[in-house]
């Protein structure tokens, strides 16, 4: 209800301030030109995602200096914290890095969003700035039609700058022309009751921009034009950078626990950050005269000195706040927790994930592993061993021929809400990630889809194969007994195989599994003559050779799945590496090739 | 000379189709020096081996990897000619 009636209510009332001021036209012209301007900016960033970025946040988080260092510059270099957040919980949301990282890089971001100040004290208000919006906005629009994914993104990027430029020029005109009609700087309030409720206001004009820096644009214009205090301009910035954290808050709305936990430690670093500076206003005030008096800025330069406040209480948060990273590790870690962790539902999957390339790519992978581990258990319970059997460091053949008791499971049930769930969502969640996405990394998503339809298929097959295999393994007939018992073995050895692969430390490609595929495709019986022998000699009767036949195709089909499934899912996350090995990898000719050569 | 080397590096970089067949083709390399070191470390093992169950496997590995390099290489060729 509330929803329905505040945007009707705010047109109206920007239409009503349209129609009495041509200058308050004028900047909130230039306030949506530089929010257009940040989009285009956004965009072009996004256009090189899948690369650059993502390599350096990979390599760049394993210490926390490194993960503040990437925050500072990442967020100087794009001018936008928001889209370094939005990264940084998708990333995180993909257990691409972890906790500390993000919350190291949040910590960066607060203080690289400072330069943002710095570039419109300094420069911004000091030249005539429309004049290289204008080329920038005409380069950038005729390289943003171009195909090549660089060339557009670099327009993009031109664009927005054009757009930030032209939206700063129309603030900082129509608060000069603003002056001669109307004076805000009579509505200036001093001492504390001023801080608390301009912090207020800028924690407000924050939120409903959904950009701090576009308040400190408007509280630097203001400020230079002498339409706020410096002591309100301060209060501003203030509540601009505790506003800020509402980008992070809806950020993580779509994101799993991870990306709530760094919305939280967001939250707690600008709130934390905010009340130290009310509290020590006028000691950093006093910081700020030093600072100035020390690098040449002038008494009455009150916008570069906002700058330096802005600069110094962000610094000041980051100082009292790095030790304490790894106690609000855990007290996020405590308070944030996965809601009902004993029902099966997709780990990965989520919104924040979907957002680049990258980081859908990996929570696919890591969902679909997810899938396969509770696979392996449905698979192995299925030919009546146990995973923890499997996983020893007992011979296979030991362990087919110790078996007790037959494992109940109920498959079907098993099937209907652990596997075909997670399924479900990794398709679901696929359809939705490929849309918009290069074709490279479609083709990834794809093969994982497929692993994960291999994967279900080999469950499915399991449910076949088990009908005669739990009365055969356990027949007093050595022979029927010791084919199924082969059967075992061949699905345990190929399970324990995979479960090695993803869980190797060393680089995995996708041509280590080609030996295993030649190896099941000769030691199949259908084809080796031991099953005409069993029948010839009497060694089986007909039904039992007719149910090893088809069970040896279910197990057949069980291998191949996993085989195939495989290297998909423990590969390099490089696309054109990925397509290259598939090319080079044994195809079905290539396999029946080499068998039937006898090798 | 310099000049149209700078040139050419220039195009390059622009040139996505190029650039991702360049890439193409240093993975390529990587993969097939890789399998190379495979062979040489199987051809080793296979000297080492006692039973015939485990010459036959090793034997097997050695085919696989023939087969794998061969793909590769026809993969390097149409790279080349592109």
């Amino acid at each position: 209800m509330l929803k329905k009636i505040v945007l009707p209510v705010v047109l109206l009332i920007l239409s009503y301030g349209f129609w009495v001021s041509p200058d308050f036209k004028e900047i909130a012209a230039g306030v949506s030109i530089f929010l257009f301007g940040m989009l285009f900016l956004e965009d072009g960033f996004r256009e090189f995602t899948g690369g650059v970025l993502e390599k350096i946040l990979r390599r760049t988080t394993d210490k926390l200096w490194k993960s503040v260092s990437f925050g500072v510059l990442s967020t100087t270099f794009m001018q936008s914290s928001s889209l370094v957040s939005v990264i940084t919980i998708s990333f995180l949301s993909a257990g691409l890095i972890g906790l500390s990282a993000g919350i190291g890089i949040i910590f960066g971001a607060n203080l690289g969003t400072t330069t943002g100040a710095w570039l419109i004290a300094g420069f911004g208000l000091k030249v005539k700035i429309s004049a290289y919006a204008m080329p920038m906005l005409v380069f950038g629009l005729i390289l943003t039609f171009q195909k090549a994914k660089s060339l557009k993104g670099i327009g993009y990027i031109l664009a927005g700058m054009g757009f930030l430029f032209l939206g700063i020029h129309y603030m900082k005109e129509g608060f000069e022309s603003f002056k001669d009609t109307i004076d805000l700087a009579q509505f200036a309030v001093a001492g504390y009751p001023g801080l608390f409720l301009f912090a207020g206001i800028g924690v407000f004009a924050t939120v409903v921009m959904q950009s701090s820096h576009a308040t400190l644009v408007i509280i630097i214009t203001a400020l230079a034009a002498g339409q706020i205090t410096y002591e309100n301009a301060l209060a501003l910035a203030i509540g601009a950078n505790v506003g800020t954290t509402i980008t992070a808050i809806l950020g993580s709305l779509g994101s799993n626990v991870d990306g709530r936990r760094l919305a939280g430690a967001h939250l707690i670093f600008n709130m934390v950050t905010g009340v130290v500076a009310i509290v020590f206003i006028y000691q950093i005030q006093e910081a700020v005269v030093w600072v100035s008096d020390a690098v040449g800025i002038s008494a009455d330069d009150y916008t570069l000195k906002l700058a330096i406040f802005h600069t110094i209480f962000n610094l000041l948060g980051v100082i009292i706040m790095l030790p304490f990273v790894n106690r609000l590790v855990i007290f996020l870690n405590k308070n944030f927790v996965n809601k009902e962790p004993g029902l099966i539902e997709p780990l990965y999957l989520n919104d924040a994930a979907i957002e680049f390339p990258d980081t859908a790519i990996e929570t696919v992978r890591k969902e679909t592993l997810h899938l396969f581990d509770q696979a392996f258990e449905v698979i192995a319970h299925g030919i009546g061993l146990h995973r923890h059997e499997l996983l020893s460091e007992k011979r296979l053949d030991e362990v087919v021929r110790q078996r007790g008791k037959p494992i109940h499971i109920d498959i079907d049930d098993v099937y209907a809400n652990k596997i075909k769930v997670i399924y479900s969502a990794i398709v679901e969640f696929i359809g939705r990630a490929q849309h918009n996405m290069p074709a490279e990394y479609a083709e990834q998503l794809f093969a994982l889809r497929a692993s994960a339809r291999d994967i279900v298929e080999a469950v499915k097959d399991v449910k076949h194969l088990r009908k005669n295999l739990i009365t055969y393994v356990h027949s007093d007939n050595a022979h029927i007994r010791g084919e199924y018992n082969k059967i075992q073995e061949k699905i345990g050895g190929v399970l324990q195989e995979i479960h090695a692969l993803s869980t190797t430390v060393e680089e995995v490609d996708l041509l280590s599994l080609d030996a295993l595929r030649i190896e099941i495709e000769e030691s199949d019986i259908l084809t080796s003559g031991d099953l005409d022998r069993l029948i010839r000699e009497r060694k089986i009767t007909a039904q039992m050779a007719t149910s090893l036949i088809n069970d040896v195709n279910y197990s057949h089909n069980i291998v191949n799945n996993l085989i195939t499934m495989g290297p998909n899912l423990f590969i390099t996350h490089d696309p054109v590496r990925y397509s290259v090995e598939r090319n080079m990898a044994l195809d079905s000719e290539d396999i029946e090739g080499l068998v039937s050569s006898k090798i | 000379m310099t000049l149209k080397k700078y040139l050419k590096g220039l195009t390059d970089l622009f040139d996505e189709k190029q650039r991702k067949c360049k890439k193409e083709k240093e993975c390529l390399l990587v993969a097939l020096k890789k399998l190379k070191k495979r062979k040489y470390a199987l051809k080793k093992k296979l000297d080492k081996q006692g039973s015939e169950k485990s010459r036959k496997r090793v034997k097997n590995e050695l085919k696989v990897i023939s087969v794998q390099r061969r793909n590769g290489l026809a993969q390097l060729k149409e790279l080349k000619n592109k």
